[in-house]
C-alpha cells in the first residue's frame, strides 16, 4: 500500500462565528481523509510539559472527506490572456526585452513566448540549459531552434533582440550585454566580450499554439494535472516588446533611448504602474492592444531595471530606472487548489482552531483563528500571524551553510522537514534564497500548505518549538488560568487598528512578533497611549518594516542594512512594492520599539536558555505585587526551549535607543553562553569576544512601565517565556508572575503608577555584571596565560588571553595608568596616578606587558 | 635560428592564431547554415569567450571538412608534380583502395556485420558492368551506374542472411561468396576465363592520353571522384541520425527495440547502400584499368585490404585513409625491398591490434586519454598526501578564492588538531550546549560553519527518545543519507555522536 500524505491549508486565517471557511486539502495514496474540527490548546510534545492537547468540536464537517492530489504551479511568471492570435507569431514580428538572468546553466527557461511543450506548437525566446540565449519554435510535429553563440552571463544586463520571419524561415537573435558602472556583476572598466548575433534559416515555421503568451514560462499539458506552466525562468526582465516585422535594429534603438518602438503589438512597460501606495502586481501593456499580463505568484517588482544609475533607491523618484521584474522558479504565494471542504465556522469561544485530516499515517493541519463575533473579553492575544508567514516554510536548516553557526546547534530534523525539502513545492519562507541562490524571497503567502503551521512542528534548526506550535504554550496556559480572552490576529491589527484594540484593556503578544507593519505598530502605540495595557511576552519584536499585499494573504519584507537578516537586498531594491515604504528595521525608521515597550532586541543565541535574577528594580515600592508568591532572587531555570525562560531571543532595556525614564528594570537573565551575540545593528565595527559571557549588555531584560493616561506594558525579553509557562502544569514562578501581571492588567481598576524617573538601571546592572566578571577573568589568569601574554603582548593571542584583553579594553579602571611614549622605540614612561609613581621602558611591549600585569593585579585585588 | 623556436615565438606572438581562427571573424554576425535536409549545421561554427583576454573566439566545431579538402588539394598537386609513372599508380590505387575500404569500414563499424564479401561486390560488379559495356557498346560511365545497381542486388542478397548469422559464420559465408565468384568469374567464358578476365573495356581515356604521364596524372585525378563521392556518402550516412542510431544500438538489438529503432531494417538499408557504392567502385575499377581480372578475389588482396582497415583504424574515414596509404605505399611502392615487406605490414597490424585502441588515428586520443589518466592519478596521489591543493587543482580551479579557503583551511586544521585532546571531548561529553571552554568552542565554531555537503544533522526516529546521525546533501530536492545504523536515546548522545565524528573527520582529513 502507497504511503500517504496529506497536505492542507484554510482560505482564510481569522475568521468569525458563522463565517463560511473553506479547506484545501490534497491527498497522495489515499481518495479519502478523516475530517476533525479541533480546538487547539497545546502544541510542544516535550515531557516535561502537558503534552499536545487539542479539543474535538461537534461539527456536521467532521467524518470522512474525499480527497485527491491537487497540483501547485511554481514559479512567479505573467499571462498575457488577451490577443492570442496577435501574437501568435506565424507573421513577421520582432520580440525584445532587457534580461539579466540569474541563474543559467541548470535547464531550459523562456523568457517570452507562446511555446506549447505538450503539442509542439508555438515560439518562445528562452535561455538553453546550456545557457545560451535560444529562439524556439514548433510546427506541430518538430521544434527548430536557433541559439546565440555565447552562453548568457548570469547578473549582466542585456538587450536581447529576435525576430522572426516565418515566410523565410529566417530568424535572428541578438544579444548584446548593456553593462553599466553599476547595474552588473562586471563593470565596463573590465570590458567582456558578451555579445552574439546569429542569422539563420530554420527547417520549420511556427505552427500557432493558441496559447497565452507568457512571460517567463511556456505551457505544458497532461491528463493528470492539466494545463501548467513550465521551463520557468530565473533573472530580470525588464520591458518586453512584441513588434510587428522584422526590425531588430529600430527595436533595439528605440528601447535603448527609452522610447516606444514603431509598429508595437505589445510594449509591456514595466516601468510603469508605480503609484506612491505601491506597485501594480500585473504588467502593464502600453500599446495600442491593452495587452496586460497578468501576474501569477508574484513577480517581484521594484526592482532596479538595466538602466538603474545608483543615483537613486527608490522606484517611485525615477521609475523609469526600475523597470525591472523578477521571476523565480522557487516563487510559490498561493496553492490556488480547489476546496475540498466548506463549512460554517460554528458558535465557538474565540480562540486558535484547526481542520485535522487523518488517512492511514498521515495527518495535516489547516489551522485558522476564530475571533469573538464582536468582542466581550478584557483580554486579547495577538496572534502573530505576519511573523507566522515571515517563517513558513523555513528551509534554512538544510540550506544555509551559516545556520550551525547562528543557532550553535547540530540540526534536529523530522521526517516533515525531510519531505518538505525533498519536495519544496509549497513555497519558501522569508529567510530562503530563491533556486538561483542570489535573491531573497521577499513574499510569503498563507494560502499553501504550511509545515510550521502544524501545531506539532518542532523547528529543525534549533528543536524547539518556534511561532505557532511555540505560542500555543501561551494558548494553553491562558486557556487553564480561567481568564476571558479572545484571539485577534495581526491581519486584523493590521485592516482595524486601534478601533479593534480599544475593546481590550490588555494585548498580550506572541512569543515573537517580529514583522509589523506601519498600520500595526501604529494601532499598538495609541492603544498604549489611550490607556491600554501590553503584556509583550517575546523577544525580537517589532523588527522589520512589513507590508501585506492584496487582500492580505500575502507579506512582503525586503532584508536589508543593520538588521540580522537572512538575505541582503540588493542595491536599489529596498522599497516594498505594496505599499511603497522602504523596508528594512523599524530600528533604522526611527521606530525602535524600546520607546513603546521599554525594550529591544539585543541578541540572539539558542544554545541555552537560562534563568532571571531579580535586579534592584524588581524590589521597589509599586512592582512587588508582579511577583507576588515568587520567591528568591533567581527564577525560570525551566522551560521547555532549553531549560530556561531567558533565552531563544532576547531583549534589552535600553535609555539610549528609547526606553522610557520611568520603565523598572525587574530582573535580568544570567548565565547565558557564547551562542548569544550581540547584534549587529549594535556593532559599528566588529569586536571580539560579544558574547553573552563577555559583553554585560547581552541579556535579556524583565521590564515594566506604566503611563499617566493608565496605560502599561510588561515585557519578558525573552522568546523562552512563552515555553516556560507550561513547565509543572502551568505551576510554577514564569506563570505566577504572568498571571500576576495580567490579572492586574485586564482589571478595570488603576495601576500603581510609577511616577519618578529612574536613572538608567542599565548602568548598576552592568556594574554589577564587571565586578562579578572581574572574578571570572582573573581566575583565569594562571601562570601559563602570563608566560604566553610576555610571548606576544601585541598578539597572536590564545582563545584565553584574548578574552582576558577583550575585558580590559572593556573596563574603565584602565584609565589609572597612564602609558607615554617619550621617544619612539626606546622610552616609555607608564605612570600611576593612584599611587604616583613611574616605571620607564626601553621598549613598547615591555610597556605595556607591565601595564596589563597592573592591570591584572589590580582585578585581583579590587575583589 | 632553428626553425621550432622560430615557430614557437611566431605562435606565442598570437599573429598565427590556430587555422581555425584564422577563417572566423566573430565580430560580424555569425550566418550559421544548415544542412540539405537536416538540423545539423554545415561547417557548423562555435565561439567561446577565452577566459584570458575575455573576447569572444568562433571556431570551428568539425575541423575534418577543411583538412580533407587541404589533403584533396595537396593530392591533386602531387598527381601534377609527381614525374614518376610507379609513383602516380600507387596513386591510383591507394585512391580506388581507399574508397572501397571506407565503405567496408562503415558496414563493420556503424552497421557492425562482420562482411568480408567486399571484394566480392566490388568484383562481380565490375565484371558485370564490364560485360553490359562491351555487349552494349554504352561509354564508361555506364559501368558505374550499371556497378552500383549490381552492388545492390548482391547488397540484397549478401545482407539479408547477415540479419540471421552472428559473427563469425556470417564472415565465413561471405569467404564463401568470394570464394563462388572468384571461380564462377575464372571459369566463366563469358567473362574471359580464356584472357584471364575481361579486356578492351570503355575507359575515360583518350588513346592518346593511354600510354603518356599526362594521361596517367588525368587517370588518377578521375581516381579522386568516386573517392569523394564515397567519403561524402561516408561522411552523411555516418553523420546523420542514422550512423547516430547505429552507433548507439550497435550491441544490443534489445535496446534498439526499446527506443523503438526498428534495428534489423537500418542496418540493411546501410548495407544494402554501402554495397551499391561499392558496386560502383567496381565499375570505375573496371574503367579505370580498362579490364577487370578474377585476382580481384584474392585471398591475398583481401587480407591486404584487411591490414588496411586494421592498421588505420574502422572507426573513422580518416583512420581507413591513413592505413590504407600506409599499407599501399608500402605494398605497391617498394617493390624494391622484396617480400620482406609483407612480413613488415604483418608485424604493424600485429602491433596496431596489441597496443592500439583505434589504429593509428586513434594514437592521438589514446595518448590524450592516458595522459588525462596520470595527471588525475598524480593529483589525487598528491593531494592524498599533502591534504592541500595542489598547483595544477590550484591552477584549474576558476575562483581563486577557494584555493585560498581550502588552504587557510588546510593549515587551521593543524592548529585544531592540536587543541584535541580527551579533556575535550569529555567536556562535550558533558555538555554538548552551552557555555563551553575557549577550545572546544574554537572546535565548534569550525565545524558549524562548515560546508553544506556532507554536513551532520541529527534525525529524529522517536520524538524526544530515539535519534540517528544523518548527512546533509547540501543540494535543494535531495533529503539527507543515513551514516549508520546506530541510534541513540537522547539528544545529548546523538550530538555527542555528531562531534565524534566530525573530530574524527578533522583528525584522518
Amino acid at each position: 500500500m502507497a504511503t500517504q500524505k496529506l497536505f492542507a491549508y484554510s482560505e482564510e486565517i481569522s475568521v468569525k462565528p458563522a463565517d463560511s471557511l473553506q479547506v484545501m486539502v490534497s491527498g497522495e495514496g489515499t481518495q479519502s481523509a478523516d475530517v476533525q474540527l479541533v480546538r487547539l490548546v497545546h502544541g510542544d510534545a516535550h515531557p516535561d510539559g502537558p503534552g499536545f492537547v487539542e479539543v474535538e468540536v461537534d461539527h456536521p464537517v467532521n467524518g470522512v472527506h474525499s480527497v485527491h492530489r491537487q497540483y501547485t504551479q511554481l514559479g512567479s511568471h505573467a499571462v498575457v490572456d488577451d490577443g492570442v492570435e496577435l501574437l501568435e507569431g506565424t507573421e513577421p514580428f520582432t520580440v525584445a526585452t532587457f534580461v539579466w538572468p540569474s541563474l543559467v546553466g541548470t535547464g531550459r527557461q523562456v523568457l517570452i513566448g507562446n511555446f506549447d511543450l505538450s503539442s509542439n506548437c508555438g515560439w518562445a525566446l528562452g535561455i538553453g540549459s546550456s545557457g545560451h540565449l535560444e529562439f524556439w519554435l514548433g510546427d506541430g510535429t518538430d521544434t527548430d531552434h536557433v541559439m546565440a553563440e555565447v552562453p548568457l552571463m548570469e547578473r549582466v544586463w542585456y538587450l536581447v533582440v529576435a525576430t522572426c520571419d516565418p515566410r523565410r524561415r529566417k530568424i535572428t537573435l541578438s544579444q548584446v550585454a548593456v553593462v553599466s558602472s553599476t547595474n552588473s556583476v562586471v563593470s565596463p572598466a573590465v570590458p567582456h566580450d558578451l555579445d552574439s548575433v546569429v542569422v539563420e534559416r530554420t527547417r520549420r515555421k511556427v505552427r500557432r499554439s493558441g496559447r497565452p503568451l507568457v512571460l517567463a514560462g511556456c505551457w505544458d499539458e497532461n491528463a493528470e494535472r492539466g494545463k501548467h506552466v513550465k521551463w520557468l525562468f530565473n533573472g530580470k526582465l525588464d520591458r518586453p516588446v512584441i513588434v510587428d516585422g522584422c526590425r531588430a535594429g529600430e527595436v533595439a534603438e528605440a528601447l535603448r533611448s527609452g522610447d516606444s518602438p514603431d509598429g508595437v503589438i505589445a510594449f509591456w512597460d514595466t516601468s510603469a504602474g508605480y503609484s506612491p501606495s505601491g506597485a501594480s502586481t500585473d504588467l502593464l501593456d502600453v500599446g495600442p492592444n491593452g495587452l496586460t499580463a497578468r501576474s501569477v505568484n508574484m513577480p517581484t517588482r521594484g526592482m532596479t531595471g538595466w538602466n538603474w544609475d545608483g543615483r537613486t533607491e527608490c522606484f517611485l523618484t525615477a521609475p523609469e530606472k526600475y523597470g525591472g521584474v523578477l521571476f523565480a522558479e522557487s516563487s510559490m504565494t498561493n496553492c490556488r487548489w480547489s476546496p475540498t471542504i466548506e463549512f460554517e465556522v460554528p458558535q465557538v469561544r474565540s480562540g486558535c482552531y484547526a481542520i485535522r485530516l487523518r488517512a492511514g499515517s498521515a495527518e495535516a493541519y489547516a489551522p485558522f483563528f476564530v475571533r469573538a463575533k464582536s468582542p466581550t473579553a478584557k483580554v486579547a492575544f495577538q496572534v502573530p500571524t505576519a511573523s507566522y508567514l515571515a517563517y513558513a516554510n523555513m528551509l534554512m536548516a538544510f540550506d544555509a551553510q551559516v545556520a550551525q553557526s547562528i543557532v550553535s546547534h547540530t540540526p534536529v530534523l523530522a521526517p516533515a522537514d525531510v519531505e518538505l525539502y525533498r519536495n519544496s513545492q509549497f513555497g519558501l519562507s522569508t529567510y530562503d534564497h530563491h533556486a538561483d541562490h542570489l535573491s531573497g524571497v521577499c513574499y510569503s503567502g498563507w494560502r499553501r500548505p504550511i509545515i510550521d503551521m502544524n501545531p506539532k512542528h518542532r523547528a529543525a534548526a534549533i528543536d524547539t518549538t518556534w511561532q505557532f506550535p511555540a505560542d500555543l504554550s501561551i494558548v494553553g496556559w491562558l486557556e487553564q488560568t480561567g481568564i476571558d480572552y479572545e484571539v485577534i490576529t495581526d491581519h486584523d491589527v493590521h485592516r482595524e487598528g486601534l478601533e479593534l484594540l480599544k475593546h481590550y484593556n490588555v494585548v498580550i503578544t506572541g512569543t515573537h512578533p517580529e514583522y509589523h507593519s506601519g498600520d500595526m505598530l501604529e494601532a499598538t502605540e495609541d492603544f498604549m497611549a489611550d490607556g491600554g495595557r501590553l503584556m509583550y511576552l517575546g523577544a525580537n519584536g517589532y523588527y522589520w518594516v512589513t507590508s501585506f499585499v492584496g487582500d492580505g494573504d500575502v507579506i512582503e519584507v525586503r532584508k536589508l542594512e543593520g538588521g540580522t537578516r537572512a538575505w541582503q537586498a540588493r542595491p536599489g531594491e529596498y522599497h516594498h512594492m505594496a505599499d511603497g515604504v522602504r523596508g528594512g528595521v523599524w530600528r533604522n525608521r526611527g521606530r525602535g520599539p524600546q520607546k513603546v515597550t521599554g525594550v529591544g532586541t539585543t541578541s540572539e543565541g539558542m544554545d541555552i536558555s537560562g534563568p532571571y535574577r531579580r535586579q534592584i528594580d524588581g524590589y521597589g515600592a509599586g512592582v512587588e505585587w508582579i511577583f507576588d508568591a515568587v520567591d528568591g532572587e533567581l527564577f525560570g531555570d525551566f522551560g521547555l526551549a532549553h531549560g530556561g525562560a531567558a533565552g531563544m531571543e532576547i531583549d534589552r532595556y535600553a535609555r539610549t535607543l528609547g526606553t522610557p525614564g520611568r520603565t523598572r528594570l525587574l530582573a535580568s537573565s544570567e548565565g547565558l553562553a557564547d551562542g548569544y551575540l550581540v547584534m549587529i545593528e549594535d556593532l559599528y565595527v566588529n569586536l571580539p569576544n560579544q558574547s553573552a559571557v563577555s559583553n554585560p549588555r547581552v541579556r535579556c531584560d524583565m521590564t515594566y512601565a506604566t503611563t499617566d493616561s493608565g496605560g502599561a506594558s510588561f515585557c519578558t525579553g525573552s522568546i523562552a517565556w512563552g515555553q516556560a509557562l507550561p513547565v509543572d502544569g502551568y505551576d510554577n514562578d514564569v506563570a505566577r508572575i504572568t498571571e500576576n501581571v495580567l490579572r492586574r492588567f485586564a482589571s478595570d481598576g488603576p495601576l500603581p503608577v510609577l511616577y519618578d524617573e529612574l536613572d538608567d538601571a542599565d548602568v548598576a546592572v552592568v556594574r554589577s555584571w564587571r565586578q562579578k566578571q572581574d572574578a571570572v577573568i582573573s581566575a583565569l589568569c594562571d601562570r601559563t596565560v602570563l608566560t604566553n601574554l610576555e610571548a606576544a603582548v601585541f598578539g597572536p593571542h590564545s582563545d584565553v588571553n584574548l578574552r582576558i584583553l577583550s575585558h580590559l579594553r572593556g573596563d574603565e579602571s584602565g584609565a589609572r595608568w597612564e602609558l607615554v611614549e617619550e621617544q619612539p622605540y626606546a622610552r616609555y614612561v607608564l605612570s600611576d596616578h593612584r599611587e604616583g609613581t613611574t616605571e620607564v621602558f626601553s621598549s613598547a611591549e615591555l610597556a605595556v606587558h607591565r601595564f596589563l600585569l597592573h592591570r591584572i593585579a589590580a582585578l585581583e585585588g579590587e575583589q | 635560428m632553428a626553425f621550432w623556436t622560430r615557430f614557437e615565438k611566431l605562435m606565442s606572438k598570437r599573429k598565427f592564431k590556430s587555422i581555425r581562427q584564422t577563417f572566423v571573424r566573430s565580430r560580424r554576425p555569425l550566418h550559421q547554415w544548415r544542412q540539405v535536409r537536416s538540423d545539423r549545421h554545415a561547417f557548423a561554427r562555435r565561439a567561446y569567450v577565452n577566459p584570458r583576454t575575455l573576447r569572444r573566439e568562433r571556431e570551428f566545431v568539425d575541423e575534418r571538412t577543411f583538412w580533407w579538402a587541404v589533403a584533396l588539394v595537396l593530392f591533386a598537386l602531387l598527381t601534377v608534380v609527381v614525374d614518376n609513372r610507379t609513383a602516380l599508380n600507387v596513386m591510383g590505387i591507394f585512391a580506388i583502395y581507399a574508397a572501397i575500404n571506407i565503405m567496408w569500414a562503415l558496414v563493420m563499424g556503424s552497421a557492425g556485420v562482420f562482411s568480408l564479401g567486399t571484394l566480392a561486390i566490388v568484383g562481380t560488379s565490375g565484371f558485370i558492368a564490364g560485360r553490359v559495356a562491351l555487349e552494349t557498346g554504352l561509354p564508361w560511365y555506364v559501368m558505374l551506374v550499371v556497378g552500383a545497381v549490381t552492388g545492390a542486388v548482391m547488397g540484397v542478397v549478401i545482407g539479408v542472411p547477415a540479419q540471421r548469422l552472428d559473427g563469425m559464420y556470417y564472415a565465413l559465408l561471405t569467404l564463401g561468396v568470394v570464394e563462388v565468384a572468384r571461380t564462377f568469374f575464372k571459369q566463366s567464358r563469358g567473362f574471359g576465363s580464356a584472357s584471364g578476365g575481361l579486356i578492351s573495356l570503355p575507359t575515360y581515356l583518350s588513346k592518346d592520353q593511354m600510354f603518356s604521364i599526362d594521361g596517367l596524372r588525368i587517370r588518377v585525378l578521375v581516381a579522386l571522384v568516386p573517392f569523394v563521392l564515397v567519403l561524402v556518402l561516408y561522411r552523411v550516412l555516418e553523420g546523420r541520425r542514422l550512423g547516430l542510431l547505429l552507433r548507439t544500438t550497435r550491441d544490443s538489438e534489445a535496446y534498439g527495440d526499446a527506443i523503438g529503432v526498428d534495428l534489423v531494417r537500418i542496418r540493411l538499408s546501410l548495407f544494402v547502400i554501402s554495397s551499391s557504392a561499392l558496386g560502383m567502385v567496381g565499375g570505375f575499377f573496371a574503367a579505370y584499368n580498362r579490364s577487370m581480372a578474377p585476382s580481384v578475389f584474392d585471398m591475398g588482396l583481401l587480407l591486404l585490404m584487411f591490414a588496411m582497415v586494421v592498421v588505420g583504424g574502422v572507426g573513422s574515414a580518416e583512420g581507413v585513409v591513413i592505413g590504407t596509404a600506409l599499407v599501399v605505399f608500402v605494398h605497391n611502392g617498394l617493390i624494391s625491398i622484396g617480400p620482406i615487406r609483407i612480413i613488415g605490414i604483418g608485424v604493424v597490424v600485429v602491433l596496431t591490434a596489441l597496443f592500439t585502441k583505434g589504429g593509428l588515428y586513434g594514437i592521438p586520443g589514446q595518448y590524450r586519454r592516458w595522459r588525462d589518466k596520470h595527471k588525475s592519478e598524480r593529483i589525487a596521489a598528491a593531494s592524498q598526501r599533502q591534504g592541500d591543493l595542489t598547483s595544477e587543482e590550484a591552477a584549474l580551479t576558476d575562483d581563486k578564492d577557494l584555493v585560498a579557503v581550502a588552504r587557510f583551511n588546510d593549515r587551521y586544521r593543524w592548529q585544531l588538531r592540536e587543541l584535541v585532546t580527551e579533556a575535550v571531548v569529555a567536556e562535550h561529553q558533558a555538555r554538548p550546549v552551552g557555555r563551553h571552554s575557549p577550545e572546544l568552542d574554537r572546535l565548534l565554531n569550525y565545524f558549524r560553519k562548515g560546508e553544506l555537503a556532507d554536513k551532520y544533522a541529527v534525525m529524529t526516529v522517536e520524538p524526544f527518545s530515539t535519534y540517528r546521525v544523518v548527512a546533509l546533501s547540501g543540494v535543494r530536492g535531495i533529503p539527507p543519507r543515513e551514516v549508520d545504523e546506530k541510534v541513540y536515546g537522547s539528544l545529548d548522545d546523538a550530538y555527542h555522536a555528531v562531534f565524534l565524528r566530525r573530530i574524527h573527520d578533522l583528525m584522518e582529513s
